[in-house]
């Protein structure tokens, strides 16, 4: 039995409970917080590769951007200092299938860019930091999430996503949502960051 | 719809993008041609702008006309994934793999969940070439039918694909119409009704699903 569409940390739950049915674990891959995992009776024959627990690449944080002076916003985008010294972002967004769009841009941070492709979302996080940023290890990580689960059904699906980004000293809690018609071609974004002082 | 299509240096290509895409609120479609890489920019932006973003990167800058359909954009701009090196899933308007060693997996989207672009879909097909291949398989949770196909192209019979979703259903029978291997594609509630039997499971599926999957199989000593 092959069991999927679960995170890591659920999968570990979930190859729990049916191996309380006799199954064992015989491999597990994992990539962008989501786990495939095989479970197998002890007699089963297994080939090699894929049986031994491994875990995709993940991304790593991309390159510094250039030195030069980029643009601070984004059109649209809304920002409001915060009396503590940080930044409150947010911005909506149309995204046709397939183009990478900016939807939020920290000056000086990060921009989260997006790409719609029918049934998943893609997230990346543009470094124009300098330094690394890190997706804090609670928060999943930024890389391609599903836009639902129910996607069939008769509504729009629907996703929600919150990652947590370190910068040298700074932190950016972001908080994702989106909506998109299973037969329109787009999805409709909505994207708030706090960015710490 | 109209687009004007940058040409760049492959090295150059995210410097340009930071000055690029705060530009364009549409976004930007982009493609890997070797060395140089093209961005196509939609909607209404000033030629003289993009071309003066790129700078020195430019390579050339010329005009096209992009599809409006989404899933010609998709077929232009996303090439098929090739999943363990062992099967290549695309739609029907992409072209077929020339390697005869790749098991050509096509697919219909219509409005069900599975364009074999996930992460699960993958890594579940990954796993499947970890078995023995032979004797019955069910796909439970099947969206479009990726799994039930591939298991089909290895080898499981028979095959049989559950989801709750009528129309993953008729899209799971339709492709694999469509891909000449024989499913039986059903609707099955999996919270309600117990998961039907086969010697080989993939489970692609929520965890609360999982569940009653798991609570259905030992209700049922034997499955």
């Amino acid at each position: 039995m092959i069991v999927s569409g679960v995170s890591p940390r659920e999968a570990d739950a979930v190859v729990a409970a049916y191996g309380e049915l006799g199954l064992a674990e015989g491999g597990r891959l994992v990539e962008s917080d989501w786990a495939a995992v095989l479970l197998a009776a002890p007699e089963v024959r297994l080939h090699g590769g894929a049986t031994s627990a491994r875990t995709a690449a993940r991304p790593q944080p991309a390159a510094a951007g250039p030195p030069e002076s980029l643009p601070s916003m984004l059109p649209g985008q809304l920002e409001t200092r915060l009396p503590d010294g940080g930044l409150a972002l947010s911005s909506a967004r149309e995204l046709p299938t397939g183009a990478r769009v900016a939807v939020l841009l920290a000056q000086g941070l990060f921009r989260l860019d997006l790409r719609h492709l029918e049934d998943t979302l893609k997230i990346s996080i543009r470094n124009l930091a300098g330094t690394a940023i890190y997706s804090l290890p609670d928060a999943g990580q930024p890389a391609t999430i599903l836009t639902t689960e129910d996607v069939a059904i008769e509504r729009p699906v629907a996703t929600n996503a919150r990652l947590c980004l370190r910068i040298g000293s700074r932190e950016a809690n972001i908080v994702l949502s989106a909506l998109s018609g299973p037969d329109a071609g787009r999805a409709r974004v909505t994207a708030q960051a706090i960015v710490g002082p | 719809m109209q687009a004007i299509v940058l040409h760049v240096h492959a090295v150059d290509a995210e410097p340009v993008l930071d000055r690029v895409l705060p530009l364009v609120p549409a976004g930007v479609y982009d493609r890997s041609l070797g060395p140089l890489v093209e961005l196509v920019v939609a909607g209404v932006v000033d030629r003289a702008d993009l071309a003066g973003a790129a700078g020195d990167a430019l390579v050339r800058v010329s005009e096209r006309e992009l599809p409006d359909d989404p899933a010609q954009l998709v077929a232009q701009f996303v090439d098929p994934p090739v999943v363990a090196g062992r099967f290549v899933i695309r739609p029907p308007s992409a072209p077929a793999p020339a390697d005869p060693r790749l098991e050509d997996i096509v697919i219909d989207r219509g409005s069900a969940f599975g364009t074999g672009l996930h992460p699960t879909t993958q890594r579940c097909l990954e796993l499947l070439l970890s078995l023995e291949p032979g004797g019955s398989f069910a796909d439970l949770g099947c969206g479009t039918g990726v799994l039930a196909i591939g298991a089909a192209r290895l080898g499981w019979k028979p095959v049989v694909a559950v989801d709750y979703d009528e129309r993953s259903v008729e899209a799971t029978a339709r492709n694999a119409e469509l891909n000449g291997v024989a499913v039986e594609a059903r609707r099955v509630d999996l919270i309600e009704e117990a998961p039907p039997a086969a010697q080989t499971i993939v489970a692609n599926v929520p965890a609360r699903v999982h569940a009653a999957v798991r609570a259905g199989f030992a209700e049922t000593p034997g499955r």
